[in-house]
């Protein structure tokens, strides 16, 4: 299928978005004792999951720079959903203990990227 | 919703908790308030940067915003607008470091310093202290980090700085604009003024021996930031350097100090001197290891 210059940077960076959201996703996952499938569930699940999936998007927006609109399709949510989940954990981030935490989860996921973010992007364009 | 409340400034409020928060969300850099109808109908969300990504850091009713804009700490910018943005006024961000301030710091002089704790060390044991970072602006460069995480200036040109400071302080050479009062009168009217002793002439030999040893240009710059405690934008202005140049002049100038100092292994002389180390027949080659080397050496003539 022919697909225009344009078409396809849209899904390269569709692609890299997709990749970092599965990251933040399945740590996320991890640290609540939560799974990927409910985090990423149409319906709102338990307050642990939602906690999860409030944590998975802030990680992916914040920590790693990936845009709303191109992270929305990866957690099965409205752009504005992901701006309140962000809104909620900034908001709960007032707790020192909480603010440490984070600040860690998100140095340690930035240092991930930065390694893997080449071998991911071309994992994901050509997968 | 209507933005523009029309209030006359009242100072003898203190604000409350609701208000503190909002205003302190407010004061961080690039933080703006805007009103909106999510989740609830007369929401003022603040608006700020992480990591260079905009995200909503605090939320609070219309009300405590009307609070704030009651005490004069806060504005509406471009208030016509339909997304008009609250932003913090200076008094706001004064107002903020003397609520803000430690119960052992005066609230009006924490207004005028970054305070920050560090571990210090009194007597041997390591103490946490609060210091006020920006008071020498040399402890302010070395408690920035640079974009790759390291500290624009290292711990041993601190102390190479901070040192010349206390001798300069102790040689009381600098020039001063208003009158001293500082100076030793005797009541018998025998000696009148500042007496010289012992400690500023020593401290002043001090000065002179670190000043002559690193120059006349880096002498003129560490003067200027070790003395007058000038911060490095005001050095690039004052003599035309290029912007954020000072920075690697300076570390080059400390470390030129430190090396003075003792803090830093001086350049091997045996490395700078061009002396002829070996001299070789025509058929030598030299060789990777030492041991090798020895065993031709009676060969050689």
């Amino acid at each position: 299928m022919l697909v225009s210059p344009h078409q396809q940077l849209r899904r390269e960076k569709f692609l890299f978005g997709h990749s970092i959201a599965l990251t933040a996703r399945a740590i996320a996952a991890r640290i609540f004792a939560v799974s990927d499938r409910q985090i990423t569930a149409p319906t709102r699940q338990r307050r642990p999951v939602v906690r999860a999936r409030r944590a998975a998007i802030y990680l992916a927006h914040v920590a790693l720079g990936q845009r709303v609109q191109i992270l929305s399709p990866s957690f099965h949510r409205h752009p504005s959903s992901l701006r309140r989940a962000c809104a909620l954990i900034e908001d709960a981030r007032d707790t020192k203990a909480f603010d440490w935490s984070l600040d860690l989860l998100e140095t340690a996921l930035r240092a991930h990227a930065q390694s893997f973010s080449q071998g991911l992007l071309t994992q994901a364009v050509h997968s | 919703m209507s933005k523009q409340i029309n209030v006359s400034q009242d100072h003898t409020k203190s604000p409350s908790a609701a208000a503190l928060r909002l205003l302190s969300a407010l004061a961080k850099e690039g933080a703006y308030g805007w009103l909106t109808d999510h989740p609830r109908p007369g929401t003022l969300a603040v608006t700020g940067q992480r990591n260079a990504v905009s995200v909503q850091i605090a939320s609070a009713p219309q009300s405590v915003g009307r609070e704030l804009l009651a005490l004069g700490y806060v504005h509406w910018h471009n208030p016509a607008h339909e997304r008009a943005r609250m932003l913090i006024m200076p008094e706001g961000r004064s107002a903020l470091a003397r609520l803000t301030a430690p119960e052992q710091i005066d609230p009006f002089q924490a207004q005028h310093s970054v305070l920050e704790r560090k571990d210090v060390q009194v007597h041997g044991q390591p103490q946490s202290v609060l210091i006020n970072v920006q008071e020498s602006p040399l402890a302010w460069l070395a408690s920035r980090k640079s974009r790759t995480g390291q500290a624009l200036i290292d711990p041993i040109c601190l102390q190479a700085g901070e040192r010349l400071r206390r001798d300069l302080t102790a040689a009381s050479i600098l020039p001063r604009t208003t009158s001293n009062w500082t100076a030793v009168v005797k009541a018998d009217g025998g000696q009148r003024g500042l007496t010289y002793s012992d400690q500023v002439i020593a401290a002043r030999q001090r000065v002179d021996r670190a000043l002559k040893s690193v120059g006349s240009d880096s002498a003129d710059l560490l003067l200027d930031v070790c003395g007058f405690l000038k911060g490095l934008e005001t050095i690039e202005s004052e003599r035309g350097w290029p912007a954020r140049s000072a920075k690697v002049v300076l570390a080059l100038a400390l470390h030129q100090l430190a090396r003075h100092y003792g803090y830093e292994p001086m350049p091997d002389p045996e490395r700078m001197s061009h002396k002829i180390r070996h001299w070789g027949a025509t058929d030598y080659r030299p060789s990777l290891s030492g041991a090798q080397q020895s065993n031709q050496a009676p060969h050689e003539a």
